[in-house]
């Protein structure tokens, strides 16, 4: 949870990576406190809390298991964190509005990444919602040969919930909920799992669906 | 210098080495900070109000931003009474801190049946009744005379533990409120609970709260609060716990000086979990540099004029 000038709560971001002495975020501007964040200028200090919740769980993939990487819009923050911690290359399939919204391909390139993209507006990869890039990856995926791996909008957690239960496969998605305090407190940040509001910020925001 | 400045307190008889409390529903399940705050600045903790049975809560999202603070339409979210006695409870108690146990109930039948099971619990300090909740006739407890004086007073009957009856600021006279509860038996007042608000986002033409409307809390509703109190304090001998939007020490002596007999600390920990903590050394400093012993130095001393 990010300190943001002006604004009385503090905002959710992902660490996007860490490295000695640095630690990134990756925003986009969407409101009143994003853009707050983008006029600091170098130098500046903020506030930050945490790291607070549960992380994709590293070293879960069993020898042979390759990832599946499925980001939407700024998800893929969270997965550059991850990509960056296990120890082997898969598939990304990235999803976003516009080509000029992806970052990050060329890091997962090196790294040897197959790479798939869709956007809404057809500039980059497929036109249309990420989700239909699972399509081909369904096989691997229900066999469990690959895991799935999952950070976007609601909408697109959602949709990809609905095709892991018709094929018959589990997967990590990190949800996406406002959030008043990060910590736990308010029970404000809710998502329903299982018929139970359970709070994002603290059982999550990574969940096995 | 050593700081001596003694911030013990009786509350309802209980004796709290702070006069810093959390607030029902602002503190999770109660070991949700244990790396970030110093327990031992609490002088208490109320629990998030619980039910007869279990309740779900209300879809998300269930808060909003407010130019210094937040809605909230949490909707009453929680395990139900036997889950809490059993799961939640145990915890709670582990952090050795006088537990308050928040309750509503639909009618006074509920109110005296929650409190029943709780009169057995050695871990239970006291029972505190969140009144702001519509029974079954959906008329708001706190906000009607004859529901205020019959449910405290049949709590009051059923009780073994203190009981301390929380008000809604949003009544014409609240005074008279807090003098139908202590007229009822209540041993405390707490004071006050949130203000109805609503916010809209002009993108989506949508409510930023799926509930529509819900309580607001933090430092915008100081003022709206603090008056409040001072009208309760001026109307009955019970003590009153104050409450609404303090962050700061000052905020606290604020309090203090309009008659509080200890503060709660809500949404100020959601933006900074070691509020209480800062609150708590801000008050013995206060204390300290005044060369005042106690907290007894600043209660209901404000001088007007
Ligand atoms: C666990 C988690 C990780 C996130 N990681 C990233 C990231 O790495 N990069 C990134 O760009 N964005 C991320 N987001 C979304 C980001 O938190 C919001 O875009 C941001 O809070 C918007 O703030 P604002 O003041 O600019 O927008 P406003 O719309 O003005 O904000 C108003 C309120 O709504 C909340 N809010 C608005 N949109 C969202 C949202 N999508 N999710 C949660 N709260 C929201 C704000 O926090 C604020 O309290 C993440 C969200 C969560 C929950
Ligand atoms: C997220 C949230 C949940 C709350 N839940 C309850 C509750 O269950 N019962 C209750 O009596 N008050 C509840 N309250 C009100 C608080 O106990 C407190 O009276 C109010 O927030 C004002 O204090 P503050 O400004 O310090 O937060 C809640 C407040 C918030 C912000
Ligand atoms: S944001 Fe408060 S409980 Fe998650």
């Amino acid at each position: 949870m990010i300190g943001v000038p002006g604004a009385y709560l503090r905002r959710p971001l992902s660490v996007f990576s860490v490295s000695k002495g640095v630690v990134e975020f990756v925003y986009k501007v969407v409101g009143r406190g994003t853009e707050a964040l983008s006029e600091m200028k170098a130098g500046e200090e903020i506030n930050v809390l945490g790291p607070l919740g549960n992380g994709y769980e590293a070293g879960l993939l069993k020898n042979g298991q390759k990832p599946v990487f499925m980001a939407g819009g700024t998800g893929i923050a969270s997965l550059n964190f991850l990509a960056a911690r296990i120890d082997r290359a898969g598939t990304l399939l990235y999803g976003a509005k516009t080509k000029g919204e992806m970052i990050c391909l060329e890091v997962f390139r090196k790294k040897g990444w197959d790479i798939e993209t869709a956007t809404e507006d057809g500039s980059a990869g497929k036109k249309g919602f990420v989700t239909e890039l699972l399509e081909d990856h369904l096989p691997g995926l229900a066999s469990g040969r690959n895991v799935l791996f999952a950070c976007g909008p609601h909408a697109m957690i959602e949709n990809a919930g609905k095709i892991s239960k018709k094929s018959g496969f589990s997967f990590w998605a990190s949800f996406e909920e406002k959030m008043a305090c990060g910590t736990g407190l308010c029970q404000g940040c809710v998502t329903e799992i299982n018929g139970e509001y359970v709070r994002v910020c603290k059982e999550g925001p990574v969940f096995k669906i | 210098m050593a700081n001596k400045a003694d911030l013990n307190i009786e509350v309802a008889g209980l004796r709290l080495r702070s006069p810093v409390l959390t607030p029902s529903g602002t503190f999770g399940y109660g070991d949700e900070l244990k790396d970030l705050l110093d327990y031992g600045s609490l002088g208490a903790l109320i629990t998030k109000t619980v039910t007869f049975e279990p309740k779900k809560g209300n879809p998300p999202p269930r808060t909003a931003e407010a130019a210094s603070g937040v809605l909230n339409s949490i909707g009453l979210q929680n395990v139900g009474i036997k889950r809490f006695v059993s799961e939640k409870l145990p915890k709670i108690a582990k952090l050795r801190i006088p537990v308050i146990v928040s309750i509503a109930g639909q009618n006074s039948g509920e109110y005296s049946d929650l409190i029943g099971i709780l009169n057995e619990i050695r871990d239970v300090s006291a029972v505190e009744l969140n009144l702001s909740c519509p029974n079954l006739n959906k008329r708001i407890i706190s906000q009607d005379a004859g529901l205020l004086r019959d449910i405290v007073g049949k709590a009051k009957t059923a009780s073994k533990k203190p009981l301390i009856a929380k008000l809604s600021p949003q009544v014409a006279d609240i005074a008279e409120m807090a003098r139908i509860a202590e007229g009822a038996g209540a041993d405390a007042l707490s004071a006050v609970n949130t203000f109805q608000g609503m916010a809209i986002d002009v993108k989506t033409r949508k409510p930023k709260l799926a509930n529509v409307t819900g309580g607001l809390s933090g430092p915008c509703v100081k003022p709206l609060a603090l008056r409040c109190v001072w009208e309760v304090t001026k109307a009955v001998k019970i003590p009153v716990i104050g409450g609404g939007g303090i962050s700061t020490a000052e905020d606290a002596v604020e309090y203090f000086l309009a008659g509080a007999r200890a503060v709660t600390v809500g949404t100020a920990g959601f933006v900074d979990p070691g509020a209480a903590q800062k609150i708590y050394s801000g008050l013995k400093d206060y204390l300290a540099e005044r060369k005042l012993e106690s907290l007894a130095d600043i209660i209901g001393k404000m001088e007007i004029n």
